[in-house]
């Protein structure tokens, strides 16, 4: 087991379940395992805590811009008059794009460069937030036409296309919103010619069997048919949703099921394991 | 309380909770009190006009009929709204067409991260200054970015006061360093941008300052959406805990998508033992274990809060919100906190 790992998705859907999952089959099977966060430290720090097997970090994009510039630019003893100045502080916090293009930089440091890691996990949170960073590296490759930029967004962008070293997942939970939203981040990742990976389908309900609805209609009792028919209703829209979202991407989606219990990412770890190995 | 005294409404939370069917909600509900509302949603993933059970939403706002009134949808273009705001507010006809032709530009105003925050800022302005509305409900991104918004008028406030006084002149020796590592034309392009976009800094200036005038004095109001999953909650009171270090008046907290407890499987023991009996004997089983987690969820939620927050619960719907009509119901657990 070896690789790259995103995991996204429309926020809520599981995202931070899927990618501790990930790396919680990684570290069982003996991979050097980093697991990081996009931004501020959230849920996958939380459901990781006590695995110690797992490296946790998290990547904020103007920490990995002072630590480029010290390292990749040679500013040496000048780092500092560089980032105390006020218009670097100003310019960091305001220039777009800027920030998103050096977390990545600073994933592939951790994945390719430095020898340290087998397995590495992104949690990259909501679809939206995720193809910022995700698409950053050809834009810079595009804007900037050549130096020292352009070279490191080139590589970056070279990276996340490399099917056999990176998986980009997404997650949808089954209603018509998340899976819409999953098969419209499916679409913006082959758009861009990246390296996409498995489709989940996160907290499934069993498909309900023959009969059902003549069950329901025999209940009298209507405090008892109406959870009942909501039950069914949600587990038709997931049959539908699903179906509707397989035929229009031609992918079958990973189903796991709906967890209720205290820790989702050890429960789902072997189906997540099967999908992603 | 929330939808009588505000002018700008700023929905905030984690994702998946449902904050553009809430912020399209309270729009709702606002018009059947008679406000002229609009919701605007900076929300990437387009997800206000698929609540609306419409294909897509014009920047400029679009008129969406209610059965109790009307309110104005719009969703943020962003490169639509750099364009007009170059329109607007170039001082002349040529350094429009400058900006529209430099690389750096094209390239900002569609792929970059973060354009979308700036030119939201320009569309609650303009929203403010129309005079068609006197109730702006903005529906933010979700997660890390959710208050990014808050913070990017002082961002554009900084960036640009600090250029205006001229730190921007670069030392040569750092000039050489940029160059060689942006390439001579890149740097070329930023730099005639930045010559080109001077000329519109203190227009930007002065919206920046005035979307955090909106956004600080009286008139705003922000309601945190959450789920009612423990998750959720850790990362809500810590957005909330954010939002009082900017100084951003939390109104209202709304826990969305609660589950209702329903009567347990008992109910079915006079049915025959089939497997669809047994699906169902497991969704009632289900269900109850959904609510009883929601309600214990809820109330560690209420405790840490503390009493002085109002908190809003949503029933879970009996199916997906994808028509106006869906929505309206969400709207009339509003009326009660009007």
């Amino acid at each position: 087991m070896h690789g790259l790992h995103f995991v996204t998705g429309k926020g809520g859907v599981g995202t931070s379940t899927i990618a501790a999952a990930i790396a919680i089959t990684a570290a069982a099977r003996g991979a050097r395992t980093l697991a990081i966060e996009l931004g501020q430290p959230g849920g996958l720090s939380r459901m990781l805590r006590g695995h110690a097997a797992i490296t946790i970090d998290c990547y904020e994009g103007a920490a990995a811009l002072a630590e480029y510039l010290a390292r990749k630019v040679r500013l040496g003893r000048l780092v500092r008059a560089v980032t105390q100045h006020p218009l670097y502080d100003a310019f960091v916090g305001a220039a777009p794009g800027l920030r998103e293009l050096m977390a990545i930089g600073k994933i592939r440091d951790a994945f390719v460069l430095q020898d340290r890691w087998d397995v590495v996990v992104v949690d990259a949170g909501a679809s939206g937030h995720a193809l910022e960073h995700l698409r950053m590296p050809a834009a810079a490759e595009d804007a900037f036409d050549g130096g020292r930029v352009h070279r490191e967004a080139a590589v970056n962008a070279a990276l996340l296309r490399d099917r056999a070293r990176v998986a980009i997942h997404v997650v949808a939970t089954p209603e018509e919103m998340p899976l819409r939203e999953a098969a419209q981040t499916i679409g913006a990742l082959r758009a861009l010619d990246l390296a996409t990976g498995a489709l989940f389908a996160n907290q499934c309900a069993v498909p309900p069997p023959p009969g059902v609805d003549d069950a329901i209609a025999r209940i009298s009792d209507p405090l008892v048919a109406a959870p009942l028919r909501a039950a069914r209703s949600w587990a038709w829209i997931q049959e539908e949703g699903l179906a509707a979202v397989e035929r229009e991407l031609g992918v079958i989606a990973v189903r796991l099921p709906k967890i209720r219990g205290a820790d989702p990412a050890r429960a789902l770890a072997p189906i997540v394991a099967e999908a992603v190995c | 309380m929330l939808i009588d005294r505000h002018r700008l409404i700023v929905c905030v939370g984690t994702g998946g909770v449902g904050k553009t069917t809430v912020a399209a909600s309270l729009a709702i509900a606002a018009a059947a009190r008679g406000r002229r509302a609009v919701v605007l949603t900076i929300d990437p993933a387009r997800a206000l006009a698929r609540a609306l059970g419409l294909d897509g939403l014009a920047p400029e706002g679009q008129e969406i009929r209610t059965s109790r009134g009307a309110f104005t949808a719009a969703m943020l273009d962003t490169k639509r709204s750099w364009d007009a705001f170059v329109r607007r507010h170039a001082p002349s006809a040529a350094i429009a067409r400058a900006l529209d032709a430099n690389p750096f530009y094209q390239r900002l105003s569609t792929s970059f991260a973060g354009a979308t925050e700036y030119m939201a800022i320009e569309e609650v302005c303009r929203f403010a200054e129309d005079g068609r509305h006197d109730l702006i409900v903005l529906d933010t991104p979700p997660a890390a970015h959710a208050l990014d918004f808050v913070r990017a008028p002082e961002k554009i406030d900084r960036l640009l006061a600090s250029r205006l006084g001229g730190a921007l002149a670069i030392p040569r020796f750092l000039a050489r360093r940029l160059e060689r590592a942006t390439g001579a034309r890149t740097l070329h392009d930023i730099a005639t941008f930045f010559e080109a976009a001077g000329a519109l800094a203190e227009v930007a200036l002065v919206r920046a300052r005035r979307a955090r005038a909106l956004l600080h004095q009286g008139g705003a109001a922000f309601v945190l959406i959450a789920a009612p999953r423990q998750l959720v909650l850790d990362e809500t009171l810590a957005l909330a805990d954010r939002m009082r270090a900017l100084d951003a008046p939390l109104a209202a907290v709304v826990v969305n998508r609660v589950h209702a407890a329903p009567p347990d499987s008992a109910a079915l023991d006079g049915e025959p033992d089939t497997p669809a009996v047994r699906w169902l004997r497991d969704a009632l089983a289900n269900a109850r274990v959904d609510a009883a987690a929601d309600a214990d969820v809820i109330a560690r939620f209420r405790r840490a809060l503390g009493p002085g927050t109002e908190l809003v619960t949503i029933a879970e719907a009996a199916h997906d919100l994808h028509a106006v009509r869906d929505l309206e119901t969400l709207a009339e657990t509003f009326a009660g906190h009007a």
